[in-house]
């Protein structure tokens, strides 16, 4: 319980993630700083590939063995650190105080058996639960995650449900055991756009409910303005800029947190044709020297294509990996 | 339930008739006639061969003979050409014998593959998994009459077991123990011969389904609700990786009649196999076309099985 700072859950430090195949080594992940304080949601946001999940597999242990290690960096959780043995994480951790719902409700879920037997073994594994209490409490946290009929229900397998009832199972799931911090990797991308608002609320109305600390992976800003407190934006595995979510979505500082808010649609652009960021994210194999995103980068400054710009923290509890706008905006932010 | 076995119970006596038809004209398409096995044979005058022809039905057209044969079949009166015992009788006492080297074979293989196969997948590309694809696709590549005569030498001249038929000769008035033991003995080879490509097969089978189980999305949840590793693999991933095994556990009645015949003729063991393929070479067609009809009864059973062991274990599955 030696944490430097006493109100921070999860602090990855340095993170790098090391790809094996065949003959190619690449980093997905590369130096990631990252915390998540009690009782906060922070949002870990970038486009597809650009090493989010990584960032969330490593955190729980489950990345793929043995194509991919940490390869460096710190992962430490309350104090206890996760990333210390290259086999051996530490007991009594994920599923309890630490868990996790995916991004795809439809396969994450194991077909032959019943979901209050998904449910309820990991109450009887963790809490010791005699096979009758454990469906019990499984029966009451269909209920908590609003499942109709639960009692029914309980008895059901996943192919009856429907994704956005699959994703509750998977959210009562990750909860059954009360844990600390919940990591939710883009739990709405694969439901109907209804359906993404139900399990948000549900998402926002349980970490009310519970005093849960949150993770949520996601590449839509829509979902950040109605989640987050903290955000994260990572580019090409790395994170290119944190803060408080409102000072980022009000007055994003790099360039590719700016272009991503250009590209949302939303009242005030009505009628124009919504900005692309031009190019695409470089595979973590092929990631151009310098600063990674200077290719796609409009401010693009010479410098940009030899140093590799480090994390520049600025006021109010902010950071961003670019010199030449962390100058220019950030320093009359930081005079204001 | 009832309504779908009603269903497949027609669909399978549809097929089974036209089982009956084409075997039926598939024998007598072949060329060669029974009367005429052994035309240099001077026993065989021509009158002889007339009565023959008569006696069997050969000289009726070929929709008569169908419909006397399969007659003769159900009401049990057909019998051999070749010496003129009930076929029924004849396989039934051939089947007794192949049933415990079947059985025996079967056990093995399907007590050996799976441990084999699992753990090889849970410890890919180790030792372990190494080792046992070596000897897998040793049995698979080796013809197996080969190997049979290397185990042959190698048992009779140093190990003194017994290796011939399918007990030892004049021990027909041992005392029980003696006789079981001395047919165990017997046992032994061409049982653990008849079930070595049996395992190394499977067992490949049962590797590559599990390593594609391990990799599903459920097996990485259940990883995260922080079960114990043989949870995960024992519970989650080995319940779905069995799933196709089902289809072949039903498959495997049929091997009942087919059963061995090189192993069955390699150790003189009298069994079916060998008993269907000296039929074929005295053309004895209903020897022959009633091994064939048992076949067919038995895949097609074999089949239901299936179906109804996998809507068993697979709610996804419903029969309706």
């Amino acid at each position: 319980m030696a944490s430097a700072n006493p109100g921070v859950l999860l602090a990855v430090e340095g993170l790098t993630v090391r790809f094996r195949r065949e003959q190619e080594s690449f980093h997905a992940v590369e130096g990631l700083d990252l915390t998540v304080r009690r009782g906060e949601t922070v949002c870990l946001v970038g486009e597809s590939g650009c090493g989010k999940t990584v960032t969330a597999l490593s955190v729980m242990g489950l990345l793929p063995r043995p194509a991919a290690e940490i390869a460096n960096g710190r992962i430490r959780f309350d104090g206890i650190d996760l990333a210390a043995g290259a086999a051996d994480y530490p007991p009594g951790i994920r599923g309890r105080r630490l868990a996790m719902v995916f991004q795809e409700p439809l396969t994450s879920l194991n077909p032959v058996l019943s979901i209050g037997d998904q449910i309820a073994e990991g109450l009887s594994f963790h809490q010791g639960l005699c096979a009758r209490r454990a469906r019990e409490r499984a029966c009451e946290l269909l209920a908590e995650v609003g499942l109709s009929r639960p009692e029914q229900r309980l008895s059901d397998y996943p192919h009856r449900l429907s994704g956005g009832e699959r994703q509750r199972v998977m959210i009562a799931i990750a909860l059954a055991c009360g844990p600390e911090l919940l990591i939710a990797d883009e739990p709405t991308t694969a439901l109907d756009v209804t359906v993404q608002a139900q399990i948000l609320r549900l998402l926002r109305a349980l970490k009310e409910k519970r005093d849960l600390s949150m993770l949520y992976i996601t590449h839509d800003l829509g979902v950040v303005s109605r989640i987050a407190e903290r955000v994260a934006v990572m580019y090409a595995g790395e994170g290119v800029e944190t803060g408080p979510a409102e000072e980022i979505l009000r007055r994003p500082l790099h360039p590719y947190s700016a272009a991503l808010l250009d590209a949302l649609p939303g009242r005030g652009k009505r009628g124009r044709r919504l900005a692309a960021v031009p190019g695409a994210v470089p595979h973590p194999a092929a990631r151009p020297p310098g600063c990674a995103f200077h290719p796609r980068c409009p401010y693009a400054e010479p410098a940009c294509r030899r140093e590799r710009p480090a994390l520049i923290p600025l006021p109010r509890a902010r950071a961003v990996r670019c010199p030449v706008t962390a100058a220019t905006l950030g320093g009359k932010d930081a005079g204001r | 339930m009832t309504a779908f076995l009603a269903r497949n119970l027609k669909r399978k006596l549809v097929t089974l008739f036209l089982v009956t038809v084409v075997s039926f004209l598939i024998i007598h398409l072949a060329p060669g006639e029974p009367a005429q096995v052994d035309p240099l044979n001077p026993k065989f005058t021509p009158e002889m061969v007339e009565r023959f022809r008569r006696a069997f039905h050969l000289d009726r057209p070929l929709p008569i003979q169908y419909v006397l044969f399969y007659r003769d079949l159900f009401t049990g009166r057909s019998v051999s050409w070749k010496d003129n015992r009930p076929v029924l009788e004849k396989i039934g006492e051939r089947f007794l014998n192949s049933l415990p080297l079947f059985a025996a074979g079967t056990l093995l293989t399907w007590t050996l593959a799976f441990p084999l196969g699992i753990h090889a997948a849970v410890r890919r590309g180790g030792f372990f998994d190494r080792g046992t694809a070596f000897f897998a696709y040793g049995f698979i590549s080796l013809p197996g009459f080969f190997f049979a005569y290397l185990l042959i030498l190698l048992v009779v001249n140093t190990l003194a077991v017994p290796v011939l038929g399918m007990e030892t000769y004049g021990f027909e008035d041992a005392p029980v123990l003696y006789r079981l033991n001395d047919r165990l003995w017997h046992l032994l080879l061409p049982a653990g011969l008849g079930s070595a490509t049996g395992i190394a097969v499977l067992s490949r089978y049962v590797r590559s389904q599990m390593l594609e189980v391990i990799h599903q999305d459920y097996v990485r949840t259940a990883r995260a609700k922080g079960l114990p590793e043989e949870t995960v693999l024992y519970k989650h991933a080995l319940r779905n990786a069995l799933l196709p095994f089902l289809t072949m556990f039903g498959l495997l009645l049929p091997g009942l009649v087919g059963g061995s015949v090189i192993i069955e003729s390699i150790f003189s063991w009298p069994g079916l196999g060998r008993l269907a393929y000296e039929a074929i070479l005295a053309r004895d067609y209903p020897v022959i076309l009633t091994l064939n009809f048992i076949a067919a009864v038995l895949v097609l059973l074999g089949t239901l099985l299936s179906d109804l062991l996998y809507a068993a274990a697979d709610p996804r599955i419903r029969l309706e």
